[in-house]
């Protein structure tokens, strides 16, 4: 007997990331899903953006790692509350995780949650979270041939930024060729270049967070 | 490696499934996965024959069609199979093109007994 099922095998977390956003559009709070390989500067960002929020933007951060609650013990030193998920060799976050955190979290008071998820390029593209953005994170030290070797994760993003640009006299990026390869996979990405090292384009990055964040918040 | 959190998902599903419909064994298990899904068939294939025991009849084969992707260009009323993701139109280099297939992540059926 053949049974024909045409099911999303990702119907379950699917379901799951439906739950989590419509629980944040309840209490209006903006999230966002940051990916990248490990040592982007996914974390270094948020220590430096975080502070330069004005104070109507209220944040709270859940960290993805495999082990150690080092990065939420590092954004917990920004005065933001931060939030730890180990996944114990797990290479991406789910929707299930996310929903098992989120009553550790302040979410009457908060109206922007940052996600960061583990580190890597390939596996978190495929697991929705219930976020409002995807926000992918190279830095000039990969090399700029990555959006085509990962081409899924860019496509995705509706926001790529590029890190560690005070490094770019020391390294072969050819950033010209960078933007070539995003507007090929995704024409409509929002871009940022920023060094978290120096702040350079970082308050670009804050703005329009603070803007998307305000939006949902006031519902427009 | 997330093709082993996919497959326990492919295995609870076809478990639930199975057990409906009043089946004792499962023989086969026929999925389409997109080339737009990063989940590899290779990775697949090794995580079905590492945990289909735990579910499904030991002796239960899977089947993976692969699905390119294909692009609809509505300036061309066109629909193209692309290469290296890249996602334009190859007529007329149109940007603003809809992704028609590549993003399946389904089991399509399965055969039990």
């Amino acid at each position: 007997m053949q049974v024909q099922l045409t099911t999303n095998i990702l119907k379950a977390n699917d379901a799951i990331a439906a739950l989590n956003r419509k629980l944040f559009l309840e209490k209006k709070i903006f999230v966002v899903n940051i990916m990248s390989s490990p040592g982007a500067g996914k974390t270094t960002i948020l220590e430096k953006l975080l502070p330069m929020l004005p104070q109507d933007i209220k944040a709270a951060v859940i960290e993805g790692d495999l082990t150690t609650t080092k990065d939420a013990e590092r954004i917990e030193k920004t005065g933001v509350y931060a939030v730890q998920i180990n996944t114990l060799g797990g290479c991406h976050l789910d929707a299930n995780m996310i929903n098992q955190v989120l009553e550790k979290l302040p979410l009457e008071e908060i109206n922007l949650l940052i996600i960061e998820n583990v580190g890597n390029l390939v596996c978190p593209a495929g697991f929705d979270l219930g976020e409002d953005l995807k926000m992918v994170v190279l830095s000039v030290t990969e090399g700029n041939d990555k959006p085509v070797k990962y081409p899924v994760i860019f496509r995705e993003a509706k926001v790529a930024v590029l890190n560690k640009i005070d490094l770019l006299n020391y390294v072969d990026f050819d950033i010209k060729q960078y933007e070539e390869d995003l507007n090929m996979l995704n024409p409509e990405q929002i871009r940022f270049n920023v060094s978290s090292r120096t702040g350079e384009g970082l308050d670009d990055l804050a703005k329009f967070l603070v803007e998307k964040v305000r939006a949902k918040r006031d519902g427009v | 490696m997330h093709e082993t959190a996919l497959m326990e998902s492919v295995l609870a599903i076809i478990y639930d499934s199975a057990k409906e419909n009043g089946l004792k064994k499962v023989t086969k298990v026929k999925l389409k996965v997109g080339e737009l899904t990063n989940a590899l068939p290779e990775a697949l294939e090794l995580a079905f024959e590492a945990s289909k025991g735990e579910i499904l009849d030991i002796d239960a084969v899977l089947e993976i069609e692969f699905v390119k992707t294909t692009i609809y260009c509505p300036q061309c009323n066109q629909s193209f199979i692309v290469d290296d993701f890249k996602f334009s139109c190859p007529n007329c280099l149109a940007q603003k093109v809809k992704i028609i297939a590549g993003e399946e992540l389904l089991i399509d059926y399965y055969e039990g007994e």
